[in-house]
């Protein structure tokens, strides 16, 4: 089975996390890794080729930070241009049907807040629903989601950790 | 009370219930109408001048077209860049409280495939729920959604009754009592 994880995060400089996962991500065998921003900093996005990407691989996963309970407007994009009708859904657009579809996000919120009575109210369940409801339209398995919470507070080791969590999560069956 | 109302459709000429919808707000002087696309069309967006608009208004209204169950990716990145910590939220950041946000939005999909038996198995409140904490966060007061769902199928009649409804829903009295 092969992987495709595209990584949306607009400063994956700065980034601890999302570049800890990005970088141990890419020691996998039969996963490739696509840096969004690195590749359409003008936000210009080439579409046949996203498209293609998406043909080649089997299982899904979009990586990045959660911003305004959603992904970077950078992924946003790539959602609107490159699921397009009559490709990724519509009665011809059958391309991405059977494939897996993973979220993998980090939030700088502790998790005690996603949740009712927490400050942020909602689990990330219900926050990814719109993500769910795209692998339901294009036919993909929405699989369960990575998330790892309070990442501002990590330590080295703990990123590390969670590094290789992802890299299990990802590689499971489901 | 003062209210902007933010409209994002990246093809917004060739729409034809956004455009309708502005049409309409624009017969009512007091709307402030602001057209992101138009404003920003290679997607640089002047932080400070949207935080000055949102300052000095009462009524944020967020007027778009459902992608993938969401905004267009300009509003999105008006929400990442304009909604700044410090300034919309955390320490210090209380510049919104008390506001109020709305959303107008617009589906190709039917109302009926918005439900758990239908084939968008969510409700338009599920999936506005990043939206409706994002008001909670930078303490706005969350407004009842203004929805026109299946807009292939809404013939001119009734699309002209609702964008006055539309009107009506954003000039509707202010939901906090003074």
């Amino acid at each position: 089975m092969k992987t495709l994880v595209i990584v949306a995060h607009p400063n994956l400089e700065q980034s601890k996390v999302n570049r800890t996962w990005m970088n141990r991500l890419q020691q996998e065998e039969n996963v490739t890794v696509h840096n969004l921003y690195a590749h359409y900093p003008t936000f210009e996005i080439d579409v046949e080729k996203e498209q293609q990407l998406l043909l080649e691989h089997d299982r899904i996963v979009l990586q990045f930070p959660f911003y305004w309970y959603s992904s970077p407007a950078l992924l946003k994009q790539w959602q609107d241009l490159v699921l397009t009708y009559g490709w990724a859904y519509g009665s011809e657009g059958t391309k991405l049907r059977g494939k897996d579809f993973m979220l993998a996000i980090s939030t700088g919120g502790p998790e005690k807040a996603y949740q009712a009575g927490g400050y942020n109210h909602f689990s990330m369940s219900e926050l990814t629903k719109p993500f769910q409801a795209t692998a339901n339209l294009t036919g993909m398995r929405f699989l369960p989601t990575f998330t790892k919470h309070g990442v501002r507070l990590l330590m080295n080791e703990q990123v590390r950790e969670s590094a290789e969590e992802l890299v299990l999560h990802l590689k499971n069956n489901y | 009370m003062k209210t902007l109302v933010i409209i994002t459709h990246p093809n917004l000429e060739q729409s034809r219930i956004n455009r309708t919808w502005m049409q309409e707000l624009k017969k009512h002087e007091e709307i402030t109408i602001h057209t992101l696309y138009q404003a920003y069309p290679d997607g640089k967006i002047n932080v400070a001048h949207e935080q000055s608009l949102l300052e000095s208004h009462d009524r944020i209204i967020l007027q778009f077209p459902f992608y993938w169950y969401s905004t267009p990716s300009l509003l999105k990145q008006w929400q990442d860049e304009v909604l700044a910590y410090g300034w919309a939220y955390g320490e210090g950041g209380d510049k919104l409280h008390g506001k109020e946000l709305g959303l107008a939005i617009s589906t190709f999909g039917p109302e009926d495939s918005y439900q758990p038996t239908g084939y968008n198995h969510f409700t338009m409140a599920t999936l506005t729920t990043p939206l409706q904490q994002t008001s909670n966060l930078i303490g706005t007061r969350f407004m009842p959604l203004f929805v026109l769902n299946g807009v292939m199928h809404v013939i001119d009649k009734q699309l002209e009754e609702n964008a006055k409804a539309y009107v009506n829903y954003v000039l509707q009295p202010s939901l906090i009592e003074a």
